[in-house]
Order: structure tokens, then sequence, then C-alpha cells
């Protein structure tokens, strides 16, 4: 049985995958990201490997790609790909039906249309400033002196939404803080903070033309704040992924290198 | 001082651009029309069926629709509005008349029909071509602009009564209006004054943004009650300050400025005194439309006009404002992204300290202020620049005259 | 027998400097101790190692091609022989400004380019030494002047790739455009009250604000017109990407926000720097085209109190032709000015003789765009992209040598179109594709690096498409209205201003008349009048099946999004979207951002 490895570099966390020869999952791995690009794939590597015994090292990998801010510093990888491809790939074998992704890392928001065959139609990113991105969450949950999670589901228990109006993170908190010194309900500013985080979204998301049987990935996926806030604005439910969303990129990555991979043996 | 009776009337009046006088309004089938700048003279959407409503958005969050059909470094007013619009903030219009003056607005106005955001079946938007400079023929240019493009199409839509006698009827209730609110701004002038720079903003804003006869009572009241209002022993103010500039009806701005010991004492900015609230004295030897185009072109004080009489008059008149109100500084200030304003507050502020001698603060602020912790610092920093000039120019007095 | 009019007048040249040469002496002075500072501060031992890491990076290159060249089989050395080089990328070093050396281009074009690039120094010198002390000591008075001498890097930079006809046509574009700015600059530097103060040129010279039309001056046979910012800021930020940071950084200090117009911005910076020549008998402001230059020429009046402003105002929503009087007596208006302040008489018949040169120019460009329109494009680039902004707008038919320039090039375009001889060889035709707002001054052969690198081949650009109809030249009243229209629909304005219609939805009508499925949107970050039409640009565009490539930039300043950033924009949209390979790899990732 060959094995094909995919390898997502993110800004805050490291993803990879390894897929066999039929498309199945069987083994993935999620770790923190270290300041260098190449210690992080070499240790998101080693771990997912472990977890196969068929393989050793990513030697035995039949082909491995990069993918992910860091994509061209994953060792022994065959070539690298944009996240964005990976992330279309991704979520179009996990489930054909979506058209749209809204992808939140952790320094970047993007919009992907997705076209029938699981390629790129068109994307849009806002890659120049942190506003709507995981990092935005962070500084947002800091100024509550909360984790993402419990910020994520405080913001669930609002009955109205007191709007955000700065766009930028540092006004942002700045913002949120003297809404917090004037007393206004905590819940009722988390929504503003969601609210804002998923207009923004949208924007990226309507931009790229992605309106349509929408899903999320990224780490921010996993939160429901987020995600009620961008049904709301969306005005449509967001698809929900049988996999892990914040795989999607690393997985992209490995099926990819497993199109890739068979079509190099067959030729 | 004690609180103002109809203070929280007022500001309940700014929550929302469709308040309870523009509902009333409408209930009696006159129209709103909605507009967001002085080239479109006002009490000229006050006839017959008719009434202005100046739009505002006070209650948009984050503007990231309207940054998607505008982008990030245009006027933070009109995306905002835009935003507002989109989310169905101003269905309660019947009509947009806007002056093709700067290409944000233009393009607001565009987007409100591209969008359509109002589902009104006879909603519509009306455009204007306006000049830059005054000569006999721009004049003529913008009369035939005013009747063609918007009291022809009142009338055609709304049946409008656009006759002179009609014309001179709006010009009445709006004269009535301005009395008053020059009577409450000529208090501004006094040491210590009946009234706040915060109070007078409010009620100035709702005449912009109400009917105007549905809002009389309550103005002729509160004008009894300024007029009798007992003042404090002491000033409450730190230094008295002139604004000028681009559009302001952030309430927050205004408190801003008062809570960091600014006396707000003159207002030359859009949605301000000056202009806007000076009577319009028609004669009968000429038509009220030519008079009252004249007198919009002439007294506004726009950056959009070019040409050198009216940089010069722009200057003199915060010159002279400054003067009249007693005002210790001057404050120049623009809507981000505004470009008219932006080339005009740097050179106005430059001529303003260096040749009028003003000690001048020059802001670019964005349109929603609350919780910037940069702008309160500035202003204070500025209120203290100022009140230790008096001190220092007191000192100076007292030791001359000794 | 008619005689030949010269043009321009010699007797401008002719006239009496009056050189002030104290002043002189005190800004040699001035210099001579900036230049001291200058070697003072000077880290000599630095100097060294940078000439090392030149000569190393010289050599490495010189090792690199010559392996790259014996690694070829024979048919492939003798292409590069015969057809020249493909891999232009590695005509460019990282931190220097110059390319490493001159593109090869097969031997009879190499042979054509260098006649070119001698034949341009030969105007240079001729021009120049038409009054030679006014014009090289402008290189002493002023910084921007400097910039002028990167003028042969230029052309290098516009013909970029390309051979056989269209080097050809390019070449004689880029003359014609030069031959204009040598003979201005002279002009120019001779009426300085800093420079060469002929008080008898300066009484009769008119100078016009930003991208004002040049039309109207060619009523005044006795008068002369300069395009006055031109000339300082606005062409040098198209060959020198560095020229305007300098006035930027001026201006900014000086109060102004940063993000409004890099060109209204760049020309108050020069003001602030007291960069502009003190000259002129009046000046013709302009509120066009568009919000930002409209206050941009307060800054120059309260500079230069002395001189005469006129505030050349027409109608935005121009179709409205109710508003045509206004623009009609704005006209008049400024005939009356410039005859008053130059003391000179407007005279039909210079004007007409002009629109009618004119009017055969514009039948010219037509000829080009029914070609360009057809699936054998003949002449596209950036040359030809400059040019049409060049003659429409600064020369509007005053110059007679321009027209058989214009026949010569549709000869050679005509004959490329009748041999089906691409626009762009070794396989660069791939995709037909239309510029829509504002082109970077910074990246001015940004089409050529889109062919060169992707086979994206721009067939025309947005500022090109203005006003096409033919002026009248018989009627006055129809020829001042004709000429309102001309002027109300100058580049950049006749889209911009006016309502969406003509921008949005023209756009639109333009892909289709051009055949084009591709669209680079230039979203110059401070241009309000494109960027408020963003999203209905992507929503229509979505609709009609047409992708854009939105490439961002900041017109004049590079350090808001460098020319790489640009780059990468295309880039990620021709791997991602388009699934495609570049034509040039060596295109794909390389570091200009100091390169002129």
């Amino acid at each position: 049985m060959k094995y094909f490895g995919g390898c997502d570099v993110g800004s805050t966390y490291t993803k990879a995958v390894i897929l066999d020869e039929t498309g199945k999952i069987v083994a993935d791995t999620t770790i923190k990201s270290k300041i260098q690009a190449e210690e992080s794939a070499r240790l998101a590597m080693k771990d997912v490997i472990a977890k196969v015994p068929e393989l050793n090292s990513e030697e035995d990998l039949a082909y491995l790609i990069g993918t992910g801010y860091g994509r061209n510093k994953v060792p022994f990888a065959d070539e690298n790909i944009s996240e964005i491809s990976c992330h279309a790939m991704g979520v179009h074998i996990t489930n054909p039906d979506v058209k749209a992704i809204i992808d939140i890392g952790g320094q970047d928001v993007k919009g992907i249309a997705i076209d029938k065959d699981g390629t790129v139609q068109n994307f849009a990113m806002n890659d120049k400033c942190a506003a709507g991105t995981g990092r935005f969450f962070e500084a947002m949950a800091r100024s509550f002196e909360m984790t993402l999670p419990e910020f994520s589901k405080l913001s669930l228990t609002a009955k109205n939404v007191i709007p955000i109006t700065a766009q930028c993170t540092v006004f942002a908190e700045s913002e949120v803080i003297t809404l917090v010194g004037e007393g206004k309900p905590m819940d009722e500013i988390a929504a503003g903070v969601e609210m804002s985080i998923a207009k923004r979204c949208f924007v990226m998301a309507k931009k790229a033309g992605a309106t349509d049987s929408i899903t999320l990935t990224g780490g921010c996926a996993k939160n429901d704040g987020l995600k009620q806030a961008i049904e709301q604005v969306l005005k449509l439910k967001v698809v929900e992924l049988k996999t892990d969303p914040q795989l999607m990129g690393a997985l992209g990555a490995a099926e990819y290198a497993r199109q890739k991979g068979l079509a190099g043996a067959a030729a | 001082m004690r609180d103002l009776k109809n203070l929280i009337y007022f500001e309940g009046l700014l929550d929302n651009p469709d308040n309870e006088l523009v509902k009333k309004a409408s209930e009696d089938g006159r129209k709103a029309l909605g507009y967001t700048c002085f080239y479109i003279p006002e009490v000229l959407l006050n006839l017959d069926n008719c009434f202005s409503v100046r739009l505002r958005a006070p209650n948009v969050g984050s503007i990231d629709i309207a940054t998607y059909y505008m982008s990030n470094y245009t006027c933070e007013f009109c995306r905002t509005i835009l935003e507002d619009a989109i989310e169905g903030g101003f269905q309660f219009l019947d009509a947009l008349a806007e002056p093709d003056a700067c290409s944000a607005m233009n393009r607001l106005a565009e987007h409100f029909e591209l969008l359509k955001v109002n589902d009104k079946p006879d909603f519509f938007v009306t455009h204007l071509e306006v000049p830059y400079k005054i000569e006999d023929y721009t004049l003529d240019m913008y009369e035939t602009q005013v009747q063609i493009h918007l009291l022809d199409e009142l009338q055609k839509r709304f049946g409008t009564d656009i006759s002179d006698a009609s014309i001179r009827k709006a010009v009445d209730e709006h004269n009535e209006v301005c009395r008053i609110m020059t009577e409450l701004s000529d208090m501004r002038k006094l040491p210590n004054p009946p009234i706040t720079g915060y109070e007078y903003f409010v009620i100035n804003l709702c005449t912009y943004c109400c009917p105007k006869d549905l809002l009389l009572p309550k103005l002729r009241e509160t004008l009894e009650e300024v007029r009798n209002r007992k003042t404090d022993p002491k000033p409450w103010y730190r230094a008295r300050v002139e604004v000028v500039g681009s559009e302001i009806d952030d309430l927050d701005l205004i408190k801003m400025l008062e809570d960091a010991g600014a006396f707000v004492v003159a207002d030359r900015f859009c949605f301000g005194t000056f202009p806007g609230r000076q009577e319009i004295e028609l004669t009968d030897d000429k038509p009220a439309l030519a008079q009252i185009i004249e007198k919009y072109l002439v007294e506004s004080e726009c950056a959009r006009w070019m040409s050198q009489e009216k940089i010069q008059q722009r200057h003199d008149t915060v010159d002279q404002l400054a003067k009249d109100f007693n005002a210790d500084g001057i404050i120049y200030e623009q809507m981000k992204y505004c470009d008219f304003w932006a080339f005009e507050r740097t050179m106005a502020s430059f001529v303003l300290h260096e040749e009028y001698g003003w000690p001048v603060l020059s802001i670019d602020r964005s349109y929603r202020v609350r919780g910037s912790g940069q702008l309160r610092t500035r202003f204070q920093a500025f209120v203290e620049a100022l009140e230790i000039k008096k001190i220092r120019a007191a000192a100076e007095e007292g030791g001359a005259s000794a | 027998m008619s005689k030949k009019i010269k043009y321009p007048n010699p007797k401008w040249f002719k006239m009496k400097d009056n050189i002030n040469w104290q002043l002189q002496k005190e800004n040699v002075k001035e210099i001579y101790g900036i230049a001291k500072d200058i070697l003072t501060d000077y880290d000599w031992g630095q100097t060294w190692k940078n000439r090392v890491a030149d000569y190393e990076a010289f050599r490495d290159r010189a090792v690199d091609e010559a392996k790259y060249f014996a690694a070829l089989d024979w048919a492939g050395k003798k292409d590069i022989i015969l057809n020249g080089e493909e891999r232009l990328g590695k005509l460019y070093r990282n931190g220097q400004m110059a390319f490493t050396r001159r593109e090869w281009r097969g031997i009879k074009d190499t042979a054509y380019d260098f006649w070119e690039w001698a034949r341009m120094w030969g105007m240079f010198l001729t021009t120049f030494g038409k009054d030679l002390v006014p014009a090289l000591n402008g290189v002493l008075v002023y910084r921007w002047m400097v910039s002028y001498f990167c003028a042969h890097s230029f052309m290098d930079k516009l013909t970029m790739g390309l051979h056989g006809s269209q080097l050809r046509m390019h070449h004689e574009l880029i003359y014609s455009i030069f031959r204009y700015v040598a003979e201005n600059l002279v002009i120019l530097l001779k009426a300085d009250e800093k420079d060469g103060n002929c008080k008898e040129l300066s009484d009769k010279l008119v100078l016009f604000d930003e991208m004002t039309m040049g039309q109207i001056i060619t009523g005044f046979p006795d008068a002369v017109g300069v395009p006055y910012q031109l000339l300082p800021v606005f062409l040098v930020s198209e060959m020198d990407q560095l020229a305007c940071e300098p006035y930027i950084d001026a201006i900014e200090e000086f109060g102004l926000p940063a993000d409004t117009c890099p060109v209204p911005t760049s020309e108050c910076g020069a003001v602030v720097l007291d960069a502009l020549p003190h000259c002129g008998a009046c000046f013709i402001s302009s509120s066009m085209p568009c919000d930002g230059s409209v206050m941009a020429s307060e800054f120059t009046s309260y500079r230069y109190k002395d001189l005469p402003t006129y505030h050349l105002s027409f109608p935005v929503r121009y179709d409205d032709e109710s508003s045509m009087n206004m623009a009609v007596q704005e006209v008049r208006g400024a005939i009356k000015f410039i005859e008053e302040c130059t003391n000179t008489k407007w005279s039909w018949d210079a004007y007409y003789t002009c629109m009618n040169r004119f009017n055969q120019e514009t039948d010219y460009e037509l000829q080009k765009w029914e070609v360009n329109q057809t699936d054998t494009p003949a002449l596209i680039g950036p040359a030809y992209e400059l040019f049409r902004k060049w003659h429409y707008e600064m020369d509007g038919g005053a110059d007679p040598r321009v027209i058989p320039s214009m026949e010569k090039v549709n000869n050679i375009m005509m004959k490329a179109y009748e041999n089906k001889e691409p626009a762009w060889t070794r396989g660069k035709m791939k995709h037909r594709a239309i510029v829509w707002s504002c082109p970077p001054h910074y990246f001015s052969n940004f089409s050529n690096w889109l062919a060169n690198c992707w086979g994206v081949d721009v067939v025309v650009e947005m500022e090109s498409l203005n006003f096409t109809k033919h002026l009248n030249t018989t009627d006055e009243q129809l020829a001042l209205e004709d000429m309102s229209r001309l002027y109300e629909r100058m580049v950049m304005r006749r889209h911009t201003n006016g309502g969406y219609d003509h921008v949005l939805t023209e756009l639109w009508r333009q892909c289709e008349i051009w055949n084009v499925q591709i669209v680079i949107m230039y979203q110059h970050v401070a241009c309000k009048n494109m960027s408020t039409l963003q999203g209905m640009f992507d929503d229509q565009a979505r609709e009609r099946g047409i992708k854009l490539i939105w490439v961002e930039h900041d017109l004049m300043d590079p350090r808001t999004v460098s020319r790489k950033d640009m780059r990468s924009k295309v880039n990620e949209f021709m791997y991602t979207v388009m699934g495609e390979e570049p034509c040039d790899p060596t295109l794909i990732d390389y570091n200009d951002d100091t390169t002129w």
C-alpha cells in the first residue's frame, strides 16, 4: 500500500494528514506552530508518521505536498501548492456538494469558490489586516480575560448585539475595553465582536462569489458563536463538515499528493 | 444648570433617522426626501407635501458590506449610510436628492439605485450637477438643474406644488426655525452661556433631521426655557473652540469635546449653524428660486469651491466667527478619506495659524468616534494648551496694566 | 508656395536669458555643502563591499548565462542568436537601479534598438543645445531633472521583449513623446526665475495644471503652453519609481493625510519642497479629473501669489446637455483670461488648423482600435498606451511632426496585420485582456510584464478609450461646444465622472467590443472615484462570467504596494484560478524595488 502526505504549515497551527491509495484518512495531527516553519513541519510530520505503523519516515511516503504560509519549508516535500487550492480540494472530497468556503486562519480570512472538480473558481483574501482573523479573536478574548471557547460560549447567550464600529484590531480592542468600562453587558459585546467578524467573512466570501452552499474551514470554524453570526449575516445555513474543518488544507494537500503520486506511478 | 426639559426628547429623535416625527409625517401621507449635502437647498425639500431628512446612520455597527461595495479608503460617512441602507434603514424615504459634489456621495446615491435598497415603487434618486465657482452662468446652470432634476420631478411624481408662492411659504417656516436657532446660537457668545455646546448641537441636528412644522412647538418651548434658564455662578468650560470642517452628526464627538472642557461656541461644519441656519430674506422683484439658489451657493463654505475668492471667503468666515463668538482656538476636522477637506484642512489650518494667529488643532476622524482614546487625548491636550495661553495672556495683561 | 511651419516656434528658444548668477552661486554653494556632508558621512568600507558584491553578481550572472547557453542544443543557440533571449527576469538584480545589461533581441533587432538608443541621445543633445545653459543648470537647481537621465532606461523598460514591427512602432512613439518632453523642459527651465529667468518668454508662457488638456493653447500662436506639473512630477514618476517619494513625505509631514491620490499629493509636496519652477504669465488650474485634484492648486497659488490663476471647471455630469452653456462660458472665460495675461490674441484659424490635425490623429487612433479588435492585434504594449494619452491630452494636434510619425506607425501596423505578425512572439499571445482604472506610474510597463510572463495581452486600456468624435472646425459656437465635450471626456474623467454607466457598464460594453474575458482591474487604493464601485464590478463581472484580476497599487508610491506585490496578485490568480504555467518563469519572482 502506498501512502500520501499533506502538511499545512499555518501561522498558528501546523496540520498533517496521510491518505492511503483509496483516499482514506489513515492518520492526522494538529500541533501548535513554532517560530520556524521548517521545525513546525518536521514535528507535525514526525507526529503523523508515528501513527502509521508501515511508515518510518517522510521518505516512505509516495508523494508529499506542503501547503500553508510555510509551504515551501516542508522537508522532503515533492512540491508545494497554495492553501487556497488545498482547502478547495479538501472540502470537495469531504463534501462535493459544498460550493464555497470561508477559511478563517490565524492571520488571514479567505473566501473561496469551488468548481465542480474541486479546483478554485475564484478567491479573495485579506492578507494585510488582521481584522476578522483568528488573531483578532484572540485579541478580543484577551480583553475579556477569557479563552476562545469561553468567549464563543458567552456570545451565544446574548439577547441583543452591541455593534462594534472599529475595523482595526487595535482600535476594536480599545472600543471593546471602553464598552466594558461603560458597563455594557459582556455577552452583548461578545456577540457584537462575533457579528463584526462574520461581516468581514461574508465580504471575503462575496468578493470571491462564494455565497452558495457554504462551509467554514480553519481553526475558527469550530467557534459556534461565529458560525451562528455568519448564518445570520448570510441568511443561510452553514454546511457542517464530517471531518475536522481545521484539517481541510492538509487533507487537500494529501489528496493532491495522492492524485499526482498515482498519476506519476501510472506514467 | 438644570437639565433642559426636552433634551432627552431631542436626543431620542436622533436615535434613529426614522424617528417619531418622521413616522408621523409619513403616516400623514407626506413624502420624506433624503439628502446628505448642503448643495441641495434644504428649504426646497420642504415644499407643500414634502419634508426633508438629512441622512445619518447612528446605529450601524461595522461597515463591512458597504466596504465591500465602496472599498476601505473612502468616506466613512457615505459607507455608513450605505450600510444602513442595505440593512433596510432608509425604507421610509420617498426620494433621495444628491448633488454630484464629491465622488463618494455620488456613488452612495448610485448604490441606492443599483442595490435597490428602497422597496417603495415610486422611490427615486435624483442627481444634480453643481458648480465649482460662482459666476452668473454657474448660478443659472444650478437654477436649471434644481428646476429640472428636483422641482419638476417632485411635481411630476408627487404632485407637489412648486409654485413661487409655495416656495415662499416653505421659506417662512424655514425662517422661523432659523430665527430660533440664531437666538440660541447667539447665546453661545456669552461668557457664561445658558446653553452648552452639546445641547445646542443636539437641538440643531434635530432641525435637520425632522419635519420642521412638527418640531417647531418643542423648539419654541426650549427657546423660552433657555431664555429664562439660570446659569451656574461660574462657566463650566475651560476653553472656547470653533469647530470647522466636514460633516458632523455624531453626538459622541461633541460630548467628547465638552468632556475635555471645550465649549463648542461656533459650528462651521456641515449639519452646523454656519451656513444653514441663517434666515432667507426674499424680495419680491425676483423669483424666490433664483434668490434661494444664490443664497445657498454664495454662503456655502464647502471645500469643493476651488476659486480663489471662495478660498479666501472660507478663511475669513472662520476667522470672523471665531472673533464673534470669542473663541480661544479653532479645531479643523475632516471625515477620514474626504479629499476636499483633506487638502483644505491642511492648508487652512496652516493659514489660520500662521497668518490669522489662531491656535489650531487639525484632525481627521472616523464617522463615529466612540471609544477613540487617541482623539480624547488630543482634545484634552488642546484645551490645556488654550487654557494656559489664556492664563499667560491674562498675566501679561495684568503685568502690563500694573 | 506655403512656408513650412517650424514647431515649436524657434523664437521661444532664441529669446534672451537673464540668469541670476548670484542665485546660481548660492545654489552651487548649497550643493557643495550637501556633497561635502555626503562624502564625510560616506561609508567607504561599505561602498567597497558593495562593489565587490556587484562584481560577484556580475560574474555569477555571466557564468549562469554562459552555462545556460552552452547547455542548449544548436537549434536553441541559433534561436537565441537570431530571435533574442527568453529569460528576461535575469535582466534585474536586487538593489540596483539599472538593468544588468541591455536586452539581446537577436542580431537585427538589437542593431535596430541600438540605433534608436543613439537617435534618442542625438535628439536630446540637439534639443537641449537650443539653450544649453539653463537646460543643464536645471540639473543643479532641481532634483527631478536627474531622473531624466534614466530616460533611456525607461525606453528599454517599455520595449522589453519586443521584436520586429512592434519594436519599430514602439520606438517611433517613444521618440515623439520624448521630443515633446525635451522641448518643453528647455522652455520651462529657460523661463524659470530660478534658472534661465527669460522674462520675455515667461510673459508668453501659460502653465497648465495636471492633466489639463492642451488643445486650448493651440488657438494662441503667440503664446506657449507647458504642462506645468507633468515634467517635474507626473512623468518622472513613470520613469523613476522612487522620484515622488520625497514629495509625498514632505506634504504628509505638512499635514496632508496619506489617503489622497498621489498625483495632487506629489504636486503639493513639490510646492512644499520648492521643486516647481517659478515662471509663467498665468496658470490654468482645473477640477479634473477627480476630487483630489480640485484643491491641489490652492497650494501652488499660495506659493506663487504673483501667478494669476484661472480655474477651468467643467460639469461633472457631462451627459446632461443642460449644463453645456456653463462649459462653453468656462472656455470663453479661459480664452479671455489667457489673452489678458499673455497680451496675445486668440486665433480661430490657428485653432482650426490644429484641430483638423487632431481629428486626423483620432482617425489613426481608431484604425489601431479596429485592428486590435480583430484576432490579430498588431499594436499593443506600454508605449502605445502612453502615446495615446500624450497625443490626446498634451500635444492635442499642436505639433505637425506627429502626423508623419502616426502615418509611419500606421503603415507598419497595417503591414504587420496583413502578414498576421503576432504582437508578441514566442507564444506570448495567450489571453486577450483589458486594463481598467488608472495604471500605476511606478510600474509603467506592467502590461509588458503581463505579456512576457503570462501571455496576457492587453489589447486596450481604459485611459485610451476617450472622445473620438471629430471636433468642429467651421463654426465658432459649435467648436467651443466640441472643445468642452472633449475636455469633459479627458483621460480618467471620461470614465470616473458623470455616473457609473461611464465606467461600470462601459467596461462590459468594451469587453464585448474587444472580445476579452480577462480584465486587469487596477485597484488604485487612493482613487475614490473608482474604488467606490469595487463591489459592483465584482458582482456584475460574476454575472457575466468575466474574470477580474484585482491588482492593488498606489499610483506613485511603491512603498504602499510594491511592483513585486502587484505581480504576485497576478501570479497567484494565474496559478490558482487559471491553472497555468508562466511563459517566462524568470519573471515570476525577482526584486525590483529600487529599479528605475
